[in-house]
């Protein structure tokens, strides 16, 4: 991220500051490139959410921390020491990242997709990144983006049956029957949860 | 003027130099802040700065009469020292050649504004000074004057370059003198005000960009657009390179040549189907015409061949079927009418005629044959233009591996640096260090080993100095440093081993940045009861080559330097190898049906004395692939990275070895476990990490006593040991220990999650804030100075068991 720094141009600036790309070195122009493939998705209204219909309910999640929404790959590579909500590893922009039943994470069972097979048939994966860790968060569907209305705010969060209360820290609150995720502390439990796998494993 | 030597040695020229320099009036002159590291003179002895190159009136001119005159000093000085060099004795007359050049290249380059430059030739003739006095060992003086030397050349170039003074030689060669404990500030010749003494290097570098003051020459060199870092390159690559260029360039034209029957075929099948579409059309509407006429009467269908008429009429006899061609020839209307319901007679030269029907027809089977023709010829070009392509992305692909191969460098280049530091830091402290290296042939990306460069001299020059016990080293005990490289795959293994304890606090600037470079670094205890380094690293980002095999659903690539060969498994039937889904610990199929599958035999490797026999699903074939590293998360032991094909799916490069070492270790900590049984919940577990004997002693009795189990470690190392092997449920932990501080020791835990809940209460001496910052920052529960009572002691402990 320094040397993304270091740069003379803000990705943000318009692509017709062509004097500058002229300038760039062949290092420095790719570099640019991967700085914009990998820069934030335009600013969406902060407060907007994407509804994500899980098997045993509603999610809510911030669009500000979605990259992409993309169809499963067909296939993806199991790794060794997995948690039983991660599916595996699939690509995304050329890098090997994890992918995640995000019903199964919130409600800690294992995938209810089959990885065993290596097989993906159904749902949609929605590309999230934390603190340059990106990860496919994968769910059945995916409904309409809505605000999140600061009076409906609820004083307790009383969490549904179904969810693992070990995961009580990725809901920010509840709207409707939604459950609102706080996608960076999503983040960086999955992370977390993935070293330990690692060294247990 | 120095003392050193007289005036009258200069030449007239540099006479003229040095005066014009004496007239200068340097009075207005500011100082600046320092932005380098390596500039240690305390800022109230900072020396009035003449302004930069860029800030002088400097002629172009004047500036390539400069960098001649310098290149030709320099080449003296080079010249010298290596007169100088084979000598065993002390060569005065050339040691002062060389203190008397340098002497002129700093009045030269602080005249014209170069400061680096200046403050280097400072440096030579300083050094070679303080030989000549005996100040510094010869031994060492000359190789440090060697890389003062180089350092000066290096900056030089890059001034003639691009016309801007590199600092990093300079930073790097002050980080040198310091471990050699070489104060080159600490003369009382020091440059003084150049307002006093003008022909004095001016030694502040606040001309330099702030950016160029970093210690991280790769953020540099990243940072500056032009200056990007050189790479060296091995003739036998770059040669391996122009040959693979060659052949992608003569395979230009037989792929023009295969694209260009390829569009003649493409046109001729497109004529040939225009054609065939035209006759299709013509022979329509003539049928069209034709059907439209049925309630006429028919016009004569006899056929005009009298042979063909006659072998109708016989087989219409013979069988009663009225065989009736169509209408070949329509007979002149004239003649038609009073012949209507009679046969025409027979031609007399009994030449068939067609009729306009029999001519369409033919047409149309001629153009279905010319589409096939064309459509075969097609066919033939793309074969042809097929088989060139792939010849010539194969060749494109062994050209980017050849560029990635170009990156490459073999780890000896750093491996003698590393050596010379060694030696150096050695003689320095009057020890004789072994210095040994396997697998020093081992090729690196060049970027990756630049990066490495600074954190293991770093890690070398610190553990050498902080050694704890020299008296021992002094021949009376094994003193070595080994490096030991492994490469599998696009990983590379470096054990950096020592004999000796060593001091702690060894971890931070190395973890940065092996983290950044993606890797892994692991301390274990070795043959010798000291400590080795395991650095796991990506050794580029080029292509590897390795054997696609298939695991149940999964595809997995096996580097072929692991591979020694494949055998189709019969032998192995009644043996029942290592089965390489078990390694990899995915899931076990319902039920597999009883076959043969193949089985890898792998080399022999430094974990496994006899060779290894791995059974797979299937070989799929060979593959040569970008393999990358895994992010940190998702590492798991024995995948060294993933590949991603063609079709986009990711596949998992293989470690077998490591896999195979994983899994006992795994099996020995589960067996361990179940021998001794599991922890009883009501007895927590505390480690006291201590080097005092009788601090351990004393916190063994206060804590028993307080009803805890207690264990032992007299060193960091010993400490990561024992919790490792059954982890407490506190650690007791002193800060300043041999092998692993206290801070090494809470960075080598975040690498093992399984610590993750081991409660930790420092207990030190330093009491100081930055100590305590440092220890919360890396994750500790409680903060204790000695001497600690007890009672506050065990109620700290027992406030972090309970989490309060």
């Amino acid at each position: 991220m320094d040397r993304w720094n270091s740069y003379p141009l803000d990705i943000s600036a318009p692509v017709s500051q062509i004097d500058q790309l002229e300038r760039l070195s062949d290092e420095e122009f790719w570099d640019y490139a991967h700085r914009l493939v990998h820069a934030a998705p335009p600013a969406v209204h902060p407060n907007e959410y994407l509804e994500c219909t899980l098997r045993q309910g509603r999610c809510l999640i911030p669009l500000t921390a979605l990259y992409e929404v993309v169809l499963p790959p067909h296939t993806l590579a199991l790794l060794p020491a997995l948690p039983l909500w991660m599916l595996g590893v699939v690509a995304w922009r050329g890098e090997a990242i994890a992918c995640i039943d995000l019903a199964a994470y919130l409600s800690n069972v294992p995938a209810t997709f089959s990885p065993q097979q290596g097989i993906l048939r159904e749902g949609l994966l929605l590309m999230v990144r934390h603190a340059d860790i990106p990860l496919g968060l994968l769910v059945p569907a995916i409904g309409q983006t809505a605000p999140l209305l600061s009076e409906q705010e609820t004083p307790t969060i009383v969490l549904p049956t179904w969810y693992a209360p070990a995961r009580a820290a990725c809901v920010q609150r509840i709207q409707g029957e939604a459950l609102v995720l706080d996608i960076p502390t999503l983040l960086s439990d999955v992370v977390q949860q993935l070293e330990i796998a690692a060294a247990y494993g | 003027m120095d003392e050193s030597f007289h005036q009258d040695e200069l030449s007239a020229e540099d006479l003229a130099i040095l005066q014009a320099f004496e007239k200068m009036d340097f009075s207005g002159w500011e100082i600046g802040e320092s932005a380098t590291t390596g500039n240690t003179l305390p800022p109230n002895k900072q020396p009035s700065l003449p302004p930069s190159a860029s800030e002088l009136p400097v002629s172009e001119d004047m500036l390539t009469l400069y960098i001649a005159e310098a290149a030709e000093d320099m080449s003296i000085i080079r010249r010298t020292l290596q007169q100088l060099e084979p000598d065993e004795q002390l060569d005065t007359a050339r040691l002062q050649t060389i203190q008397r050049t340098a002497h002129k290249m700093k009045g030269s380059a602080g005249t014209i504004g170069y400061i680096t430059i200046s403050t280097l030739a400072h440096h030579i003739e300083e050094l070679t000074k303080r030989i000549l006095n005996g100040t510094v060992v010869p031994f060492v003086g000359l190789h440090v004057l060697a890389q003062t030397i180089q350092a000066l050349e290096t900056t030089l170039n890059s001034v003639v370059t691009y016309n801007q003074e590199t600092i990093i030689p300079l930073n790097e060669l002050e980080t040198e003198y310091k471990t050699l404990d070489i104060d080159i500030y600490s003369n009382s010749s020091r440059p003084s005000s150049p307002s006093v003494h003008p022909g004095r290097v001016p030694f502040n570098t606040a001309v330099e960009d702030e950016s160029l003051s970093t210690e991280n020459p790769a953020k540099f060199l990243a940072g500056s657009p032009t200056s990007m870092p050189d790479v060296r390159v091995d003739m036998r690559h770059f040669e391996q390179l122009l040959l693979h260029s060659q052949q992608l360039a003569e395979l230009h034209a037989p792929l023009e040549n295969a694209q260009a029957e390829m569009e003649r075929a493409m046109r001729e099948l497109h004529d040939a189907q225009a054609h065939l579409s035209h006759v299709e059309a013509s022979l329509a509407s003539h049928l069209l015409l034709k059907s439209s006429l049925t309630d006429r009467p028919a016009p004569d269908e006899r056929p005009t061949s009298s042979l063909v008429a006659r072998i109708l009429d016989e087989a219409a006899e013979r069988t009663g079927h009225n065989y009736q061609r169509k209408h070949h020839f329509q007979p002149p209307s004239t003649l038609s009418a009073p012949l209507a319901g009679q046969y025409l007679p027979w031609d007399a030269l009994e030449i068939e005629r067609f009729t306009e029907t029999d001519v369409l027809v033919h047409s149309l089977n001629e153009a279905i044959a010319d589409v096939a023709t064309a459509s075969t010829q097609l066919r033939l070009a793309f074969a042809r233009l097929q088989r060139i392509t792939h010849k010539h992305v194969t060749q494109a692909s062994c050209m980017r591996n050849d560029v990635a191969l170009l990156r490459l460098t073999s780890m000896s280049v750093l491996l003698n640096r590393i050596e010379r530091a060694v030696t150096m830091n050695g003689i320095a402290r009057q020890r004789q260090i072994q210095f040994e290296v396997t697998g020093e042939t081992t090729e690196i990306d060049q970027d990756i080993l630049e990066e490495l460069k600074q954190p293991l001299l770093q890690l070398v020059r610190t553990c050498v100095a902080s050694n704890l016990a020299p008296e021992q080293a002094q021949g009376q005990r094994d003193d070595r440093i080994w490096f030991h490289i492994r490469a599998v795959g696009n990983e590379i293994t470096i054990e950096i081993g020592f004999s000796q304890p060593i001091g702690g606090g060894l971890l931070n600037e190395v973890q940065e940045a092996i983290r950044h470079l993606n890797g892994s670094i692991t301390a274990q205890r070795n043959d010798t009861g000291s400590i080795s380094f395991y650095l796991r690293l990506p050794r580029s980002q080029g292509a590897v080559h390795g054997l696609l095999v298939r695991v149940e659903h999964q595809q997995v690539i096996v580097p072929f330097s692991q591979v020694l060969r494949i055998d189709n498994g019969q032998q192995y039937r009644e043996s029942s190898p290592v089965i390489l889904n078990t390694l990899l610990g995915f899931p076990r199929p319902a039920a597999s049906p009883e076959a043969v599958r193949p089985v890898l035999i792998l080399q022999i490797n430094p974990y496994f004395s006899r060779p290894l026999a791995v059974q797979v699903d299937e070989v799929l074939g060979a593959v040569e692939l970008v393999v990358k590293p895994l992010a940190p998360h998702l590492h798991r032991p024995g995948i060294t990275g993933t590949a991603i094909d063609g079709t986009g799916h990711v596949l998992l490069m293989v470690d077998v070895p490591e896999l195979l070492r994983h899994q006992k270790l795994f099996q020995h900590q589960v067996e361990t476990l179940t021998h001794h049984g599991p922890i009883h919940p009501t007895q927590p577990s505390v480690l006291v990490a201590d080097d005092s004997v009788y601090i351990r002693q004393s916190l063994v009795q206060i804590l028993s006593h307080a009803g805890y189990r207690v264990n032992t470690a007299r060193d960091g190392m010993e400490a990561l040991e024992l919790m490792l092997d059954n982890p407490p449920h506190a650690l007791v932990l002193d800060l300043e220990m041999p092998n692993l501080n206290g801070y090494d020791l809470l960075s080598m835990m975040h690498l093992h999650p399984e610590l993750a809940h081991v409660k930790v209460i420092m207990l030190t001496a330093r009491s100081s804030e930055k100590h305590q910052k440092r220890a919360n920052e890396l994750g500790i529960s409680a903060y204790l100075t000695k001497p600690c009572p007890q009672d506050i002691l065990l109620e700290t402990l027992q406030r972090s068991l309970h989490g309060v």
